[in-house]
């Protein structure tokens, strides 16, 4: 099948394509869910390299399972949000570490404007800043509700939790993200 | 503006990493993919990769057997793929054969064409100090070397 006659089929298709050996299904799974493994892992360690490595591994699982994948039974993002949740929380914890600024790269996407872009580059480093010391399952509840933009059924779906329980986490969150932001409105600028 | 932000502040903090996400470069995406392409000769039976030959299927088999035991391609990859391991290994098999076979007396009859069969046995010592020949085999039956009447 042509490529762009498969940009228009589900996660779903594609993963059951792939699995019998279908190569643009391959090539169209990494365009549309490589950046979305990276983007998760770098909010939840902060650490580019380490975010690569995360999404690869998380992508290299997809594939493997792709063969026994029950299409219908879950979303494929779900799915991999888990996954690369799972192994951020492992490294974490094999290496005893918070991540920290200071070992985040510069955020990407620069805006056409130079002011605009210093102040959304700051913002986001200041918020990044302040997600590495949330708890690791507040800071995963907070990306994926304020970041990723998903709804709080999706959330406890991938967290394997209860909707309650997610907007628990998430009010949690965001007191403490408050609280740590609020010294620094006024050097970033911060306009109501 | 001062006070404590409320969700409407954080919102802005949101927006501007929503609006600066990280990107995977074409060195990731490229690694992914390629793992992609190996999964899928591992897993699928038929699935070429794209410098397979005509002697790909016995290929593909080695290779999904190596990924499912689960052993590194890095090795492979640094030797250069697939296709120049295997001819390593074909022309390693090859040379411990030749090594290995039993010494044939093929030289032998070749001799006796070209000689006098009736008067050549002096030169055998010859013959076996090189391995061409042994002396059991020449000296058991000698009848049944040929003779220049026999190639005539």
């Amino acid at each position: 099948m042509p490529f762009d006659a498969e940009a228009d089929l589900s996660d779903d298709e594609l993963l059951e394509r792939f699995a019998r050996g279908d190569r643009a299904a391959a090539r169209l799974l990494t365009l549309r869910l490589t950046p979305l493994a990276l983007r998760h892992a770098f909010r939840l360690l902060g650490q580019r390299a380490e975010a690569e490595d995360v999404a690869q591994e998380a992508m290299l699982r997809l594939w493997r399972i792709a063969p026994d994948w029950k299409p219908g039974t879950a979303k494929v993002s779900t799915w991999l949000y888990r996954v690369v949740a799972n192994l951020c929380t492992d490294r974490l914890r094999k290496s005893g570490r918070v991540a920290s600024l200071d070992e985040a790269g510069e955020p990407a996407d620069p805006n056409p404007s130079v002011p605009d872009m210093l102040q959304a580059t700051a913002r986001t480093r200041a918020l990044q800043e302040a997600l590495v010391t949330l708890p690791e399952r507040q800071r995963q509840a907070v990306v994926l509700r304020h970041i990723e933009e998903l709804g709080n059924p999706e959330i406890a779906d991938i967290m394997e939790i209860s909707v309650e329980a997610v907007e628990s986490l998430l009010a949690r969150g965001k007191r403490t993200l408050a609280a740590v932001l609020t010294p620094k409105q006024d050097e970033l600028g911060y306009l109501q | 503006m001062t006070g404590r932000p409320n969700d409407d502040s954080l919102e802005s903090f949101f927006r501007a990493a929503r609006s600066n996400p990280e990107t995977p470069d074409s060195d990731l995406l490229a690694r992914v993919l390629e793992a992609a392409e190996q999964e899928q000769i591992a897993q699928t039976p038929g699935v070429a990769s794209a410098g397979d030959t005509q002697s790909a299927p016995f290929l593909q088999r080695w290779t999904r057997a190596v990924a499912r035991l689960g052993l590194p391609h890095a090795p492979l990859r640094a030797l250069g793929g697939w296709p120049v391991t295997a001819g390593f290994v074909a022309a390693a098999g090859t040379g411990i054969w030749i090594g290995a076979l039993p010494q044939s007396p093929v030289a032998t009859s070749g001799i006796f064409v070209v000689s006098d069969a009736g008067t050549g046995f002096g030169d055998w010592g010859d013959l076996t100090a090189f391995g061409l020949a042994s002396e059991s085999s020449v000296f058991e039956n000698p009848a049944d070397a040929l003779t220049a009447e026999d190639v005539e």
